[in-house]
């Protein structure tokens, strides 16, 4: 069948321009090569507007009426530049990515900005149904936090973004979608072991649960002092910054093992760990993670914690690449162009 | 791609008290005023102006009431008729009526969409300088309404109508263009014409007090300019119509010459012929009659001007925007002193065989003057002969010429010449044409204007509906058909100068007409009513009468050659030049940086040293292409690139100074 053939081959390179127009990228400068443009009914309904008018004209042998249809029609002529420059120069960079735990809201931040001029109207969407408008003064950023609702555990991406307007007469409307690596990470969420199972960690081990008031010694904060050794009570109550000295003395290494935690689910597990991974750095404990074939090594830290989570998050995950959420909120089917 | 657009977006809330809304229908209404009846116009500026200052005040039972009476007043009054004015008037209605209950955004746009169709049409009624910018105030209004939907809450009202400001002087040049060169064509279908509504000026019927009243109006009937002919006031008698027939108060037209022409044709001005021979050009103002008004021997040069009966000419259509026509002309001979103040005419023979008609009588009436003409037609055998002592009897039996002739009985012809002996000319046509009928004289009554006011700066004549005017045509035994006027007999200064020194004595000249008579003698507003009417000419000539042959000389004139490929060619330049300036427009305010005049007159300088052959290069700082210099160019342009860049290191290193 040549004319099916034709026909794929069509759509095949249509699909490859839209995919080689769209590529995925941390920041977006919109211009002729990812916007769109196309009148919107309003701007139909003024076109037909247009041509009664100049039935009326010719009918009637009305000089001033083709007056009016020329201006207007210049005027809608003029419009759709106008809608065009309006998005023009818009900067758009996805945010730092976000990270929560599975029961809480997974967020994504996308940053809009123009540096010259205004921009009017401006309609932007996330995820359809959540559309929301506003107006870009020159130079203002804005940093749009689109939720994606509840999701289990994993990196999500956004598959593609919108944004669009129908400025200044609402005839047009110019709009972009983009492919923007704004990423949001779930972790698991945190569930509390039924007991407490901290593996030995040779001749660094150390007993579990060392974080008793009573045994702590406070001093003075000092400069290199990480914050999560801060007593905040003591702060909020006295004002004086001043440190839980006892961890600091004797540098316990701790491990968590997935092995620990047999006979419950996997994902059990994860939550599990994922609490005690959050604990231990809030006490300022040296800990590693052992998961079956991935192990971090000890240290200490909210970088260290992050990434003692993100092997979490993505525990278990087939492919490297994070999952893609498409704008409708549902998940992608394939895999990120 | 709209179906992505949430419902939250497009249902927003929005505010529907936008003062541009109430103005918006305030203009319309004023737009809508002679077009729409008054009643309507003002019960409507009325309901705006209570929601307006009100938002809330009319609950929505009032509201359906008001609508209902209003929709159910307004079929009454029309009567189901349907015609443009009718179907203006009513989308206008009906969008006002939506106003006050706008809901949605969508609302909103078909509102000011229907807004900008009413607009435009109401530019069938009203072409003058001042309703077309009324007009672009409404298009600025609709379009800054649509702006401030798209805009949402950041609209700043007078930053925004700033842009649409120069958004309109920017497609001015464009509009000119396409206004100049869009191809004009004939009219695709006919269309309901006929306006319900009278406008002031002559009517097809005369009663004796009939033309008075227009005495009050200084409403512009039409303008005329003449070409290779040089015109005396007194031979502008400007043909109306032919009144003849006459039921003993009244004359109108009879049954045949009504029905004649009753062919309607589509709404087509058409086009002016050229001429060697002299002719003069007419710029009629609306009167929603078919009929034209012509010098006596003209013949028409328009493709459009119809010959009707008895030398009088129509439109095809009744004329409701400003229609131009142009006629060649032989002016009429006088009679001399074998009988003065008698016009030979020529062609105002009737075309069929009516001239029974001309004949006409009412039964019994007026009993003493039918005994006064039996008199005199056995002591005259002659026709010319009998109208010269008619004449006479007008100029010396002590008659006058006024505006206020009092009123008259049933025999009117007799009161006014035995016993009042004071008259219009409506008086004195009319029972003159009475007379020679009775004598057997096939006679008539003109209604039509006489003379005009002379405009030296643009050399033409306005005529206003104060020169209204009727006379006589009579066909005498032996000489053929003559123009008569016993008016000129009674009141020669009417004819010679004009009706203001023929009333001049009693002061009756736009005497109820406040604006009109301040305009005629406070010396400043007659010349700035003069001036206001050169401008609306020029603007009636140029732009609303701007028609299809205009069209051709213009794109003969600049085009070389009138062909559809020309003018697409020049649509497709003008739309790429738009758009360059646009972008050129856009791009260059943002690149641009903001200099200070040292840095301005360094650059303004280096241009000039480009000329001599001496560019700075890439990357040179100013003094090193001053050392430069120094080394090859000429003395005096060394020296002067010195004092630049000395000023422009101050300007850029020194602090405070200046």
């Amino acid at each position: 069948m040549p004319a099916n053939k034709v026909r794929e081959s069509f759509s095949d390179r249509v699909a490859g321009f839209l995919a080689s127009r769209a590529k995925r990228a941390d920041r977006f400068i919109l211009g002729q090569h990812n916007v769109y443009i196309f009148p919107t009914k309003s701007g139909f309904a003024f076109l037909a507007l247009l041509l009664l008018m100049l039935v009326t004209a010719i009918n009637y042998q009305s000089s001033l009426i083709y007056l009016v249809v020329f201006l207007l029609g210049v005027l809608f002529f003029i419009s759709i530049w106008l809608c065009f420059l309006n998005l023009q120069g818009l900067e758009v960079t996805a945010g730092s990515v976000s990270k929560h735990f599975a029961n809480q809201d997974c967020q994504f931040d996308v940053l809009l900005r123009h540096s010259q001029r205004n921009v009017y109207g401006l309609q932007y969407g996330v995820f359809k149904g959540v559309l929301e408008e506003r107006s870009l003064h020159a130079g203002e950023s804005l940093v749009v936090v689109a939720s994606a609702g509840r999701r289990a555990r994993g990196v999500y991406r956004l598959e593609k973004i919108l944004l669009e307007s129908s400025y200044p007469f609402g005839w047009i409307r110019a709009w972009t979608w983009l492919k923007l690596n704004a990423e949001s990470i779930v972790y698991p969420a945190m569930h509390e072991p039924p007991e407490q199972k901290v593996g030995e960690g040779g001749e660094h081990s150390a007993p579990t649960g060392v974080t008793s008031l009573d045994r702590d010694t406070l001093r003075n904060f000092r400069v290199g002092d990480t914050l999560g050794h801060v007593h905040w009570k003591k702060f909020a109550s006295s004002g004086q910054l001043v440190v839980k000295d006892s961890a600091l003395v004797t540098p316990a290494v701790e491990w968590l093992r997935w092995d620990y935690y047999d006979g419950y689910a996997s994902e059990q597990r994860l939550s599990f760990l994922c609490s005690e991974i959050v604990s231990r750095s809030e006490d300022g404990v040296v800990f590693g993670l052992e998961l079956p074939g991935r192990i971090v090594q000890p240290s200490i830290g909210s970088k260290h914690r992050d990434s003692c989570l993100f092997e979490l998050a993505k525990y278990g995950a087939a492919g490297a690449g994070p999952i893609l959420l498409r704008f409708d909120g549902r998940l992608a089917a394939g895999a990120d162009a | 791609m709209n179906s992505l657009r949430s419902q939250s977006v497009t249902n927003q809330e929005f505010n529907s008290r936008w003062p541009s809304i109430y103005l918006l229908g305030l203009a319309q209404a004023a737009s809508m005023w002679g077009v729409a009846p008054a009643w309507l116009v003002l019960s409507l500026c009325l309901l705006v102006g209570v929601v307006w200052i009100r938002p809330n005040g009319l609950p929505s039972p009032v509201r359906f009431l008001i609508t209902l009476v209003l929709v159910f007043w307004f079929f009454l009054y029309y009567r189901l008729s349907f015609t443009v004015e009718v179907a203006a008037s009513f989308l206008w209605l009906s969008a006002t009526l939506k106003m006050i209950e706008l809901k949605a955004r969508k609302d909103l746009t078909i509102f000011v969409y229907v807004m900008l169709y009413v607009a435009a049409v109401s530019l069938l009624f009203h072409q003058s300088i001042s309703h077309v910018l009324l007009i672009c105030i409404i298009i600025m209004l609709s379009l800054s309404i649509l702006l401030r939907m798209q805009a949402g809450p950041d609209f700043r009202p007078i930053s925004h109508f700033g842009s649409l400001a120069r958004l309109f002087v920017l497609s001015i040049p464009v509009v000119v263009v396409l206004f100049a060169f869009f191809p004009r064509i004939s009219p695709l279908w006919s269309m309901p014409i006929k306006a319900g509504s009278a406008s002031t000026g002559i009517s097809d019927s005369m009663s004796p007090g009939d033309i008075a009243d227009l005495a009050n109006s200084d409403e512009r009937a039409f303008r005329a300019s003449f070409f290779g002919d040089d015109p005396q006031r007194a031979e502008l008698y400007w043909r109306g119509l032919v009144l003849d027939r006459f039921d003993g108060r009244r004359w109108s037209k009879s049954a045949p010459a009504m029905n004649e022409f009753g062919i309607r044709g589509k709404y087509d001005i058409g086009s002016v012929l050229e001429s060697d021979s002299p002719y003069y050009q007419v710029m009629l103002e609306p009167h929603n009659n078919e009929w034209l008004f012509t010098l006596e021997g003209s013949s028409s040069l328009s493709t459009q001007v119809r010959a009707s009966d008895m030398g009088l000419y129509v439109m095809p259509f009744e004329v409701i925007q400003a229609a131009r026509y142009r006629m060649s002309r032989k002016a009429p001979v006088a009679f001399g002193d074998s009988l003065r103040g008698a016009y030979k005419l020529i062609g105002v023979d009737r075309q069929k065989s009516y001239t029974g008609l001309d004949l006409q009588l009412p039964s019994a009436t007026n009993p003493r003057i039918r005994h006064y003409v039996q008199g005199l037609r056995q002591q005259y055998a002659r026709d010319q002969d009998l109208v010269a002592a008619i004449l006479k009897m007008f100029r010396t039996d002590n008659f006058r010429y006024t505006l206020k002739p009092g009123l008259l009985g049933t025999d009117f012809v007799d009161e006014f010449i035995f016993d009042t002996k004071r008259g219009f000319c409506s008086h004195y046509a009319g029972s003159m044409a009475f007379m020679l009928r009775l004598a057997g004289i096939p006679a008539r009554v003109v209604i039509g204007y006489q003379g005009g006011e002379y405009v030296e700066d643009g050399d033409y004549y306005i005529v206003r509906q104060y020169d209204a005017h009727a006379w006589v045509e009579a066909k005498l035994n032996g000489i053929g058909w003559v123009r008569l006027d016993p008016t000129a007999s009674v009141a020669p200064s009417r004819i010679e100068q004009n009706l203001q020194q023929a009333v001049s004595a009693e002061g009756t000249f736009l005497q109820n007409n406040i604006m009109a008579s301040l305009r005629h003698e406070v010396a400043f507003l007659g010349w700035l009513s003069l001036k206001t009417d050169q401008l609306n000419y020029q603007w009636q000539k140029y732009v609303v009468n701007y028609g299809q042959d205009d069209q051709y000389g213009m794109i003969k004139k600049w085009l070389g050659e009138y062909s559809l490929s020309r003018v697409a060619a020049l649509f497709g330049v003008m739309f790429g030049l738009v758009s360059m300036i646009i972008l050129a427009w856009v791009f260059l305010r943002i690149e641009r940086p903001e200099l200070n005049v040292r840095q301005k007159r360094y650059l303004r300088w280096l241009s000039i040293l480009r000329w001599f052959g001496y560019s700075r290069a890439v990357g040179e700082t100013p003094r090193v292409f001053l050392a430069r210099l120094n080394d090859k160019a000429h003395p005096w342009l060394a020296s002067h690139t010195a004092k630049r860049t000395r000023l422009l290191e101050q300007n850029e290193y020194q602090h405070g100074d200046d």
